[in-house]
């Protein structure tokens, strides 16, 4: 999700433009004092606007479609999870920004109408910088239009998710600095300039830093006239254990031993639903699957009760690695330290 | 507009880690310290939260909203002493949690 707190159909008041999970851009409209519910952002043909897949909520199943492509073809299949609301062709409208979760680049939608009528394309662009499509191989967490290098033109933030539980690399934060002149009728972005790099996941025995999933946001948080960020995101870590005596190390083992023969259980029963759904289409998948489930349904929380206590009991002896959600400031410092390499303010 | 700089909420880990500096091509970093809203950590636990700073009580000063994964958005007011108080849920006119919804 990535809620934008701007003025959308220009009515003087702020609105929530936010992408989200199901795939669509959504606006909760303003009247300056609440937000109405959000409702889903269409095309100027009435249809939503999405990249490849998208949820359906009257089919409530995951639906593909190419009808959005740019000319020519997507590049890979996207899903959007972020938009944001930015006048790319400074034509005097909202255009759309849409970060790609599934394949890591970043589109455009341009605006046809106005804020007050907006007429949405029925394709999406792709986004380029310093010549080449932006493309994060950790896929696209965010956007953000801001103006870091404050020269009064729009620049994009885009933040990565990166590899959401394994070892691999995790998120960073890049700024694409827009290069358009004032006169210029289109953003054109440089190469991307990394802000927070991306995460090597060092396994410290405390979260030190967003590892994955990183939603950035810039403000001046401490009023020193520079941009600081602010990043909801996931941190992993292992925290250090205790010493273990003789005994608590066979305990351990012991407990790891079990923890092993359970799990080898639970995917006993997952190739048991993966065999009983093979070569179905989605919607004979959905309800094979839901069905073969349902008859396992109290083997799967013995095994669930099982896994959950031994876990408990092997991290009090040896921590198991963490990954829990936060929010974290970034304090800029590029004001004070020119400040005090020139002893000017 | 706001003048007075927020005294952060740290933890202890980063005592020892704040006088290290995290470099990016030009712009320097304090090393990242999680923020506060009341007694809890912003944002914790939440799915994927995604923070996005705006004025929502008009005092002059930032407050802070935290979406997530699941649609939902949460608000932490900024207060004069540069901390926040605890999230509350962001709601719609008739009082129902304000819902992007969600697959």
């Amino acid at each position: 999700m990535s809620p934008q707190f701007v003025d959308f159909n220009g009515d003087g008041h702020l609105d929530i433009v936010a992408g989200i999970f199901d795939g669509s851009p959504h606006v909760a409209l303003g009247d300056g004092t609440h937000w109405q519910q959000p409702h889903t952002i269409l095309d100027k043909a009435g249809e939503r606007v999405v990249l490849n897949s998208y949820w359906d909520f009257t089919k409530k199943q995951w639906v593909k479609t190419d009808r959005c492509d740019p000319e020519g073809g997507a590049p890979a299949e996207g899903h959007l999870t972020s938009a944001i609301a930015m006048d790319w062709d400074h034509d005097g409208d909202f255009d759309l920004v849409l970060g790609d979760h599934k394949s890591g680049y970043v589109y455009l939608r341009r605006n046809e109408g106005s804020n007050q009528a907006p007429l949405f394309a029925l394709r999406n662009e792709l986004v380029t910088a310093d010549g080449k499509a932006i493309h994060d191989p950790g896929t696209i967490a965010n956007v953000r239009a801001i103006d870091w290098n404050n020269d009064g033109q729009l620049d994009l933030m885009v933040s990565g998710m990166g590899d959401p539980y394994g070892a691999d690399t995790g998120g960073g934060v890049a700024v694409y600095l827009n290069q358009a002149d004032s006169s210029d009728r289109s953003t054109q972005l440089g190469a991307a300039i990394s802000l927070i790099p991306n995460s090597k996941k060092v396994q410290t025995p405390e979260p030190s830093r967003p590892d994955v999933g990183l939603h950035p946001e810039a403000v001046d948080f401490d009023g020193d006239g520079d941009l600081d960020l602010i990043v909801g995101g996931y941190s992993q870590w292992t925290p250090a254990g205790p010493e273990l005596n003789a005994e608590q190390t066979a305990e351990l083992a012991a407990m790891r031993a079990q923890l092993e023969a359970v799990t080898k259980q639970s995917e006993a029963l997952y190739a048991i639903i993966k065999a009983g759904t093979k070569g179905l289409d989605a919607e004979a998948y959905t309800k094979k699957y839901a069905e073969i489930y349902d008859s396992q349904r109290d083997q799967h929380a013995a095994i669930a009760k099982q896994r959950q206590e031994l876990s408990k009991s092997i991290d009090a002896l040896a921590p198991l690695p963490k990954r829990v959600s936060f929010t974290w400031l970034y304090e800029n410092l590029t004001v004070s330290a020119t400040e005090k390499s020139t002893g000017q303010r | 507009m706001q003048t007075q700089r927020p005294r952060l909420a740290l933890t202890a880990l980063t005592c020892a880690t704040l006088t290290s500096l995290a470099f990016a091509q030009g712009t320097l970093f304090k090393a990242p310290v999680r923020l506060h809203a009341g007694d809890k950590m912003l944002g914790m636990g939440r799915m994927y939260p995604s923070p996005a700073a705006h004025d929502l009580n008009g005092d002059g000063r930032f407050d802070i909203v935290v979406g997530d994964l699941r649609g939902h958005l949460t608000f932490a007011l900024q207060q004069a002493d540069g901390t926040f108080a605890s999230e509350q849920k962001l709601m719609d006119a008739k009082g129902k949690v304000l819902d992007f919804g969600n697959w």
